[in-house]
This record gives structure tokens, sequence and C-alpha cells, in this order.
């Protein structure tokens, strides 16, 4: 595992047989169709507001040795926190990915599954990350302050000191948790 | 099974509630010289069997470092079953737990450098007398076992009396060490009051599996923690102790300069998330309540939830009491907190600065001391995760106003206080910096007894 | 707009040592060849020792993953930026794989896509943002707390002036 700034990337890399293989395939194809036609799942409702992924992925591959499940994934804070919160609050979308993987426990109890990963987790020998220091939220904080403050300096122009004051102060109440 | 209290130190799950204690740094220089001293201390440790209404004059509790076990000489095959953060010792998780700049193991007392610290008896008095005959006592183990052991400093500490009050202070001026976990053990001592434990359901609470703060008990996931340390590991614990040295007039200073017209009460109340008398804000962001401090099982104290306030807007978001313990305010109900709670049982250190005084620059401030089943999954978490960082809060590079001091960012430190009007105070100083201390391993009694090598006291 | 890339290609045998000194030796930070490729999110190299079949222990073979997500419009694009920004660097890297067309070309760019593991399911925070537009919007973050912190209290006619001073141009 390696850090950069707030960033820690995890790899594992897990045989899996065919027969879950071609489960997951089966099982990507239904999820990506059914987020281009814009159906949102609750585990993806939940994996969001738990917010410390920027990037995450399970990528099922064939190689001449056989068949394996590659998970990558860029996240914020401590590992066992992070797999942790997955295995107790994505209990069923862990157990869609890795069930049927070779020698991987069930989300739960976290002790075991926990276990695992730091365990089977590759070592990271380079890592790159353009914004080191901002964490998953901070740069969604970010990009949400960056457009209403796009929209703000469009009505600022116009307006006299009072009612420009009134929009900045109502600027920074609006966006509280978010400066 | 109930926690075997025999077995057990005591002021683990149960407080002594003693008014003085000191924390004895004692080195070993040779292996056998050690484990006589705990041979002639065994029998003199206090266990965690009540005393019902007739405590002793005094108690007496032992602690180990890693680098206290390494000097017993404990085989290495005992001692790479002790957990990672235990053998890297504290400082080595400084970055982690914020203790930078002043506070960075560099700029530790000399006393409590790191690697220093080895084993920690811990004095309790129920007077000074009591206090005197504790000290008497340890002096005499040392003499027993000989020069090649010696006491080589004392942390001396004691409760901040504040005649009338219902609960005790610390330097800053909260009232502090009244809320602790409830313990789901029927003789786990009398913490057992609403808003001690995990939240559950709407207004109901489930007292903590003893295994989270005691090895060798079932803990919040159904486990045996400590199995891999065996029958070392049987009603021992881990012990986090620091030397948090308090800028008490820096921090009146900082109230002042930052309050508002509804004064440095209000403002100090909103940093804490409790006002000084203990009323949490959470559940009267008004004013204080004196009366609730007082009242039997503190009903109205300690039971509160935040799930109402996603937004801060009674109690803010990055208060102290509300990072430390999260309740039910990481969503989810208390599922991501249940298993990152600790017991304290710090004592405040040096004299208290009256009000008003102008800076004495006196030592002064809180001996930290806190147990738990896992440093790392509890005290670690909390301090590195909640209070030293902001981020899992969603609050960013925003630390604990009052504990931690700020990160090292370009951006100046801040804290929100939410609301229809909210305020952003600062630029952030550090109040509170660490000056040493170490993380310990806290054995039960049996345990003292075999890591002595079974030398029994004639 | 961020899209992703993972490649596995086979390191030869005995050039594993050598692939992590090599690897172990690249400067860390913005320092990093990796952030020559503007647009580059995040980045890695990792060595998977021994990718062995479940029940078969003597057949072992190392991989080496490359695992990016970027702003470029595919990865053929990314590739070819690769290319013209760190040749030298990628070559030291990647010679020590099997099929290495010895170049950092065209021709590599296309054995790196033959390698390439297909995107399966992904969680992705920030699925329309650039590289610029993220440090962008954390620069002005950070202005917009410093003004909360300096200004918040000053009175209108004071207010417009830090917000020039704290925020930038109006």
């Amino acid at each position: 595992m390696e850090t950069v700034g707030r960033w820690t990337a995890i790899t594992v890399i897990t045989p899996m047989p065919r027969w879950w293989d071609a489960t997951l395939r089966a099982n990507f194809r239904r999820l990506d169709r059914r987020r281009r036609r814009g159906r949102r799942s609750r585990i993806m409702s939940n994996l969001e507001r738990l917010s410390f992924i920027s990037f995450a992925h399970w990528s099922p591959v064939r190689l001449p040795s056989g068949r394996y499940l590659v998970f990558q994934s860029n996240f914020n804070g401590a590992a066992k926190q992070y797999v942790e919160a997955f295995a107790r609050i994505v209990t069923w979308g862990m157990r869609g990915l890795w069930a049927g993987a070779t020698g991987v426990p069930g989300p739960l109890p976290v002790a075991a599954f926990e276990a695992y990963i730091m365990d089977q987790r590759l070592p990271v020998d380079h890592y790159y990350c353009a914004y080191p220091e901002a964490s998953t939220k901070m740069v969604l904080a970010a990009l949400e302050l960056r457009e209403r403050h796009a929209a703000l300096q469009r009505r600022l122009a116009p307006l006299d000191e009072a009612a420009s004051a009134a929009a900045m102060r109502a600027f920074l109440t609006d966006n509280q948790r978010r400066i | 099974m109930t926690v075997e209290q025999h077995d057990l130190q005591g002021n683990v799950l149960c407080g002594y509630g003693f008014p003085l204690a000191s924390f004895a740094c004692v080195r070993v220089r040779e292996a056998s010289a050690g484990r006589r001293l705990l041979a002639e201390l065994r029998p003199r440790l206090t266990d965690a069997t009540s005393w019902g209404s007739s405590p002793p004059p005094c108690a007496i509790n032992l602690s180990i470092g890693w680098q206290g076990l390494r000097a017993l000489g404990l085989p290495d095959a005992m001692l790479e079953h002790f957990p990672e953060e235990l053998r890297a010792g504290m400082a080595e998780r400084a970055d982690l737990l914020g203790d930078a700049d002043d506070a960075a193991p560099g700029h530790w007392q000399e006393e409590l450098e790191p690697g220093r610290v080895q084993l920690v008896v811990t004095l309790s008095g129920r007077d000074a007398a009591g206090l005197e005959q504790a000290r008497a006592t340890l002096r005499d183990a040392l003499e027993q076992a000989g020069p090649d052991v010696g006491l080589e400093h004392e942390e001396p500490t004691a409760v901040i009396a504040a005649p009338g009050e219902p609960l005790a202070r610390e330097h800053f001026g909260f009232a502090d060490g009244f809320a602790q976990p409830a313990i789901d053990d029927p003789r786990a001592g009398p913490y057992n009051k609403p808003g001690q434990g995990t939240p559950r359901g709407e207004r109901r609470w489930k007292p903590i599996a003893p295994g989270e703060f005691v090895l060798g008990y079932r803990d919040e996931d159904g486990i045996l923690p400590g199995a891999e340390l065996g029958p070392l590991g049987r009603n021992a614990t881990f012990t986090v102790l620091r030397k948090l040295e308090q800028d008490v007039a820096g921090f009146r200073a900082f109230l002042d300069e930052h309050a508002d017209e509804r004064g440095p009460e209000w403002l100090a109340s909103r940093l804490m998330g409790r006002w000084r008398d203990g009323t949490p804000v959470e559940a009267s962001p008004e004013a204080p309540h004196p009366s609730w401090a007082g009242e039997p099982r503190g009903r109205r104290l300690n039971n509160f939830r935040y799930g109402g306030d996603p937004d801060g807007h009674r109690c803010p978001l990055g208060a102290h009491v509300r990072r430390a313990n999260p309740r039910d305010g990481l969503g989810w109900g208390g599922t991501l907190t249940r298993r990152h709670r600790i017991i304290r049982r710090g004592m405040p250190y040096g004299s208290p600065l009256p009000d008003g005084a102008t800076d004495d620059r006196a030592d002064r401030g809180l001996m930290f001391v806190c147990h738990q089943a896992s440093i790392a999954r509890q005290f670690e978490v909390i301090q590195g995760l909640w209070l030293a960082d902001g981020d899992a809060l969603g609050l960013g590079d925003d630390t604990d106003p009052i504990v931690a001091g700020p990160r090292p960012t370009p951006a100046p430190g801040k804290f929100t206080i939410q609301g229809r009007e909210p305020r952003f105070v600062g630029p952030l100083r550090r109040f509170v910096t660490m000056r040493g201390g170490e993380y310990l391993f806290t054995p039960g009694l049996a345990a003292v007894q075999a890591l002595a090598g079974g030398a029994a006291r004639a | 707009m961020a899209r992703e890339l993972c490649v596995l290609t086979p390191i030869l045998p005995d050039h594993r040592e050598a692939l992590a000194a090599g690897l172990a030796g690249l400067p860390e930070g913005e320092a990093s060849p990796l952030a020559r490729v503007p647009g580059t999110h995040f980045a890695r190299w990792v060595l998977a020792p021994s990718l062995r079949p479940p029940m078969d222990p003597g057949r072992e073979t190392a991989y080496l993953v490359f695992a990016v997500e970027f702003d470029h419009r595919n990865a053929t694009a990314y590739l070819e930026d690769l290319c013209r920004r760190l040749p030298e660097e990628a070559g030291r890297v990647w010679r020590h794989c099997a099929g290495y067309p010895g170049a950092v070309d065209h021709l590599f760019v296309s054995w790196l896509l033959a390698h390439r593991v297909d995107p399966g399911f992904s969680i992705v925070a920030f699925p329309s943002a650039t590289v610029a537009e993220i440090r962008e919007a954390l620069a002005l973050r950070a202005r917009l707390a410093a003004f909360a912190l300096a200004a918040q209290r000053f009175p209108a006619e004071r207010l417009r002036q830090a917000w020039r001073e704290h925020v930038g141009a109006e």
C-alpha cells in the first residue's frame, strides 16, 4: 500500500473460477446498461455517502495462467477503516463482487475480510496523484463551490454595495459546509 | 461471562475516583531485577474488585511499554504477538496523531522522550497521606529488587478542586471525566447511564461489549481480542499515556479575541460542544443547565444524539466532543462509531491559573490516559482521523479547535460554527502540546506474575 | 472527464528485481515522470509478483500493473501523450516486460493496448471534472476560506474590497 498526501492506493488481484468470471461480466454488463439508463442502485448511493473513494475499479481479466479479479482503489483515510466501512455499509456490494472469487472471506465478520485485504494487497511501487493534499470530499466541495462562485460573480457585477455585501454573506451561508 | 475483577487491574473499567495520582516511570537496567520488581509489586497491585463503601487509602497499578517488555527479557516468540502500534511506540505514530511542530517527538520532555518510558507505576491516593503510602510501597519494592531498577521520574497529578461543583474540571475550565462508555458487564462500574453506550433506535442505548476494552472477552463483533497473546493477554488492556501541556492563558486570550456579542463563554461552548459545566450544546444550545450535572444517573448530561442535527446548527460539526464521540453522527446509526470508543482516566497536573491572571508560564495540563483493547482501532482513529484531521467528518483540513494544532497547510486553520448565520473562527492556534508519553500494555495480575517469572514474594 | 486504463504486462524472467529497483528510483510527487502528462488524475505502477493459477503452484508469472485515470478522450490519446512526454522513463520501465517492441512509439502503444484489462465495475466520485478544473476549484476554495476568516464581520463598504483581495477580481 502506498500513500501520497491524503491518498492511499490499494491493488488486490484475486484468482477466480470460470463461472464467477462469467457471472461478474454479466453483472457488470447489466449494471452498465442500468447506469446508462440513469438508474442508481442503493449500493451506489451508499458508496457516494461514504465518499472517501475517488476512483475504484473491479476488472475481470483472463491471463494464460487463469482468470483474475483486479481490484484497484484510490481512497482517503486509514486502510482498515476504509475496508471496515465498505464491509459494514456496502455488504451486499462486496458479496456481489467477491463471493465467487477464490479464498476471499465474506465481508462479515469484518475482521476476516479486513485481514484478507490487508494481507493480499500488493505493495505499490510508484504512485502519483495530481491533487495529493485534497480528499474526495474536499474535491467535491471545491467543484460545487466553483460552480456556485461563477454564478455569484455574474450576479455581483451590477449590484450596489449593500446588495453586493448581502449576496456575499448569503454565499458564505449557503456554502458553509463546503468552504 | 462477566469480567474477572480479581485479575483485571483496577481503574480500567471502573474509575477509582481518587483525587490524587502520580505516574512513576521506572527504568529496568537488568532483566532479572525487573522481574524481581514485578514479583515484589504483584501482591501490592490493586485489582478491579469493588470496594463497596470503604475505599482503601491508596491503589497501585502497573503498565509496561514495549521497551519495558524487552527490558524484562520477554522472549521474541512472545514479543512478536504484540500489536504493531505498541511495538512501534507512540513517537513513531506522530504523523498520524498530529504530534507535529512543537508537539513533535523531537521536542518532548526529556524524561518522556521516545523510547524512554519503560514501566509506569500509577500511584493513586484518596488523600495526600494515601498517596505517600503508595509511594512508600513502591520505594520498598524497588529496594527489594535491587540497584538495577530505579525510579526515574514522577508526574504528579491532582483533580482540580471545585468546591460545590458535582463534576471535576480540567485546566481550560470544562467539566471532564464524566462521559465514559457504558459497558455490558454487571459489575463494570457506575457508568451504565443513558447516552454512554451505542445509540440504538431512536432513543435507546446499548452498552458496549467488554472485549472493546479488556482482552479475553468478546468485543462488539463477537471476536475475542488478544487471542494471539495467549494467557498473557487475559484481563489485559492497552493504555495510552500522553502528557498534554495546556496553554490556558492563550486559550482565554483566543476566546476574548474571537468572541462576538454572545461572549467568550458562548464561543467556548461551541468549540467544546459542551458548556463549561458539562451541559451538552446539542441538547441545550442556548444556555447551560447547572442542575443537569447533579442529576442521578446523569439523566440529561449524556443522553443526546446528533442525528437530528446533521448540519451542525445546534452543536457545530467540528466541536471537540462531537469529534471525540460522534455517537450517531457519522451516519448509519452508531455502526461506524461503536468500535472506536475509549475509557479515559486522565488527571490534571500543575496548579490552576486563576481567572483573569496573566500568563505565568507554569507547566500545567492533563496527563491523558485511556484504555482500550486496540490502540490502533480506538485511540488512534479518534486522535488521528477525527481530532487531528477533519476529513472523515466532512471538514477537510479543519482540526479539533481545542486539542489539536492546525494542519501544516498553506491555508490557516479554521473552525466553522454552522448556522443560519455561520461564523468562521480563526486562524486557529495550538493550545494543547504533547510533551511525551507512550503506548503501554496493562496486564492482568496473573500475567504480571507470569512476567515476573513466577517468582513469588515471600 | 476522467477515463481509466489498466494494463497488465508479463515481466521477463529474472527482470523483476531490476524493474523493482528502477521503479523505486523514480522521483515522487510533482517530480514523478507521470506528472509530465497533463490531465493525469492518478497513476500507479504495481509489481504483481506471482499470479499463479489456484491449483498450480509451479506455473508463476509476475506482471507489471499500470493503472491510470486521465482526462484524454481515450486510452490511445493518453498513451500517445505518455510516449511524447516520458519516452526514456517509459522505456526503462517497460523494457523489462515480454513483448516490449524495443522503442516507445506507436507499436509500443498498440502493445500496451493489447494488454489492456477491460473495465468492469467502477466507482467514480467526480466523473466530469478535469485535473485543471479540480486544481482551480481547490485553490478557489482556499481563497474563499481566507475571505471568510478575514472579512466575515466587515461592514458592507469594506466587504467588496476584501472580496477582491482574497477571492479575486469580480
